[in-house]
């Protein structure tokens, strides 16, 4: 759905705004069943949320090419990237402090406090929800403007497609599940985790954990603008994954000040997002390319879903160092697809790895 | 080289060492004098008019024995005693260690093959008021009621041979609020002949050197709405200084999730007695991260003798004692889990004598590192040198066309 959708609607301007306003309601139902003590309704309101949130994030991409293609499309992804990790940040460092200001005003804690501090968090929705509308008239004046054919990502979309991805794109798949596995669950489980083990107060655990987020927020495009001008995508998410598993075992096994390793999960993670999510579109006709990143998007979503739950049993069984071995798992498995897809292109002469300048030539040997 | 049984954990604020790492790898649990297993025996010893029981458990190694004498005589007590000798023998008297002057009542013969000998008391229950805790500042688990004094607690107590442990059960003699009405505090002994771990949380590592005490409260009613509970625990004065209370770090939290420390109490001489215990405490009989809390000790203070509810088996064990050291443990924090949940407070403990176990990394733990690791280095090895030795044949040349 979330490939299909964008495509066809985007076409009236309005699939922006139809799944902004999907956020806002199912934000709104969310802070309800906060209000009313009724989990199975926060439930179904994170159902409807998710619904809008992702297909949100695809028709965003549409967007983006169809007004940055063959310009500056990368620093836009970046800067996209930036804009929401800001976000994630701003909600990390806030949302708690909002908490316990409503708490006091209330005079408890509880479902109600919950419910009253989601709903002022939904406000953000319906900010978005404007810059939707917005974006829906500017796009359209365009159109009129300039009548210009909307910079699709291809003629047809079809789910079939899938059985005509190539086995670099299969392992840039395997890479994208096994890494992101490693870093949002451990973000959402790490609060507990530095607090007991590294003695950190609970307001300094929740900053160190928002730091990646922080980091990235103006890393991305750096790295972004870093991975055009040398290319060697692959070596460069080598890097990443590699520095990723370093980050990780410093956790685990040793005491070393937690700070170190959460901003090298910070600059790893962005250099990734920057040198991987490109290489799909070097592997991928355009006519698939739709498909392809709504796949790995969803593919992505249901690797975290399950990781997810799976690290939470993990850890109330059998601890936090498990756990950070069993996330270390998952990135040595995200290495072991990184240095398979090195040794797939090395032998079939892909060219997921040219430099800036060999992509240069190829760009030019091609118009010539 | 494996020193590792004598290697502690300290705070760690540079490189682990290699030393480190191994010793995770390959201590093992040894106890005194590397005593693998030992023969463990108990017995109730009854005397006296109102027949009073004491509970002795010896375990005999191949040149060694341990003697933990138990007893709810007054506050709930154990001396502890080690001797090297498999030939050593509890003598006691029930006439002089049930008069006022109890001093020589308990007696572990021969004397000259004391190696250690120690003891145990268990003092006061304590009750603090969480809601109180910035009034309060002295304290900080809150404002405290008055304690529950444990020597005036009446005890029934309970023997399973088969598994090695026994039980005390107490609840105030005199108890006007009615708050142990339904309720009770237990003590739960248990005795081990090898090493191993129990399958509850927190999973202390046991020896054959060592022994466990369970203290679980019970249905008592607490005195208000967000009470935390303590215990003072009290040991001899060891001469020179009180013994010292050790907090030990570790990046191991297999057995015990999210709990990163251990603490010890070494009674200093050589070879020395020790207590263990993870500093988490649970509200749940169904023990699990979620029922966890956390457990504050106290440091060790001396205490004049007479301050301590009197114990006759230690004065009868040791002589009149001027000094003891005591500490108080306190379980919880004012929110979160609770005793207020369910009414319901577990702690657990390990008594022994030698080298205290050390926890390491579980086979699991190493296993998938050691894949984890090492797979994608074999691979790249591989896949190198394969692309390598593929390219030879195709050196400079170029087609024409």
């Amino acid at each position: 759905m979330t490939a299909l959708l964008p495509s066809r609607l985007r076409l009236n301007g309005w699939g922006t705004v139809i799944f902004s306003s999907f956020v806002c309601v199912g934000q709104v139902i969310f802070a309800l069943g906060g209000i009313v003590n009724a989990f199975w309704l926060m439930e179904f309101g994170r159902f409807v949320f998710g619904i809008g949130g992702e297909s949100l994030a695809v028709a965003q991409n549409t967007y983006a090419v169809s007004w940055f293609k063959g310009k500056e499309l990368n620093l836009v992804f970046g800067l996209q990237l930036s804009m929401a990790r800001i976000g994630s940040t701003v909600n990390m460092n806030l949302m708690g402090w909002l908490y316990t200001k409503i708490e006091t005003s209330l005079g408890s804690a509880g479902h109600l406090t919950l419910g009253v501090t989601l709903m002022i968090g939904g406000v953000t929705c319906i900010l978005s929800l404007l810059c939707a509308l917005v974006l829906a008239y500017l796009d359209r004046r365009a159109e009129k403007i300039l009548h210009k054919e909307q910079g699709k990502t291809g003629e047809v979309v079809k789910l079939t497609d899938i059985k005509d991805f190539s086995l670099p794109l299969w392992l840039i798949f395997l890479i994208c599940v096994c890494y992101y596995a490693a870093v949002f669950p451990f973000i959402g489980l790490g609060k507990v985790f530095f607090i007991e083990k590294f003695g950190f107060s609970p307001q300094s655990a929740s900053a160190i954990n928002s730091i990646v987020y922080v980091i990235s927020a103006p890393m991305s495009p750096v790295f972004g603008l870093l991975v055009d001008k040398t290319g060697k995508n692959i070596i460069w998410v080598l890097c990443a994954v590699a520095t990723t598993l370093l980050s990780h075992m410093m956790l685990a096994f040793t005491f070393w000040n937690p700070w170190i390793a959460m901003c090298l999960l910070g600059l790893s993670y962005s250099l990734l997002a920057c040198a991987l999510w490109p290489m799909v579109a070097f592997v991928v006709p355009e006519h698939q390319l739709g498909t392809a990143y709504g796949f790995m998007q969803s593919i992505q979503n249901l690797g975290l879903a399950v990781i997810s739950i799976l690290a939470g049993m993990i850890l109330d069984s059998r601890g936090y160092l498990l756990l950070e071995v069993f996330f270390i798992a998952c990135v040595s498995l995200s290495l072991l697809a990184v240095v398979g897809l090195y040794l797939v292109n090395r032998a079939r002469g892909g060219n997921l790895n040219y430099s800036a300048k060999q992509r240069e030539e190829l760009k030019l040997s091609h118009t010539e | 080289m494996c020193r590792c049984w004598e290697l502690y954990w300290g705070w760690v604020p540079c490189a682990p060492t290699p030393w480190l790492l191994l010793s995770l790898v390959c201590a093992a649990p040894f106890g005194l004098l590397g005593e693998e297993t030992r023969k463990v025996s108990m017995e109730v010893i009854s005397g006296g008019p109102n027949p009073q029981n004491l509970l002795h458990i010896w375990a005999v190694g191949t040149n060694s024995t341990l003697h933990y004498v138990w007893s709810t005589l007054g506050p709930p007590a154990v001396v502890l005693v080690a001797t090297n000798t498999t030939q050593s023998v509890l003598s006691v008297n029930w006439s002089l260690l049930l008069s006022p002057d109890p001093d020589g009542g308990l007696m572990v013969l021969p004397k000259d093959s004391i190696q250690f000998s120690s003891a145990l008391v268990f003092t006061r229950l304590l009750e603090f008021d969480s809601t109180k805790v910035s009034e309060w500042a002295a304290q900080p688990s809150g404002k405290p009621y008055p304690p529950y004094s444990l020597a005036e607690f009446s005890w029934n107590s309970s023997l399973d041979q088969a598994t090695l442990s026994a039980a005390f059960q107490g609840h105030p003699v005199d108890d006007p609020s009615g708050a142990f009405a339904n309720g009770s505090l237990a003590f739960k002994v248990k005795a081990f002949s090898g090493s191993g771990r129990p399958a509850q949380p927190p999973r202390l590592l046991h020896s054959a050197d060592t022994c466990q005490l369970e203290v679980a409260l019970v249905g008592a009613s607490p005195r208000g709405n967000h009470s935390l509970f303590g215990l003072e625990v009290a040991t001899l004065d060891t001469g020179l200084s009180c013994p010292p209370m050790k907090e030990l770090r570790s990046i191991d939290d297999e057995y015990a999730p999210a709990v990163f420390q251990l603490d010890q109490l070494l009674w200093d001489s050589s070879p020395s007695g020790f207590m263990q215990w993870r500093p988490v405490a649970f509200s749940q009989k169904q023990r699990s991260r979620e029922s966890a809390l956390p457990c504050q000790a106290s440091s060790l203070n001396y205490t004049l003798a007479h301050l301590l509810p009197r114990s006759p088996v230690v004065q009868a064990f040791f002589g009149s004692q001027k000094n003891f050291c005591a500490f108080t443990l306190t379980f919880g924090a004012p929110t979160g889990p609770g005793y207020w949940d369910q009414h319901y407070l577990s702690w657990s403990m390990l008594l022994g004598v030698g080298v205290p176990p050390v926890d390491v990394l579980s086979p699991l733990v190493l296993g998938i590192m050691a894949v984890a690791l090492g797979t994608p280095g074999l691979l790249l090895l591989g896949g190198g040198l394969f692309l390598l030795l593929r390219h030879k044949p195709y050196s400079e040349y170029q087609s024409i066309n």
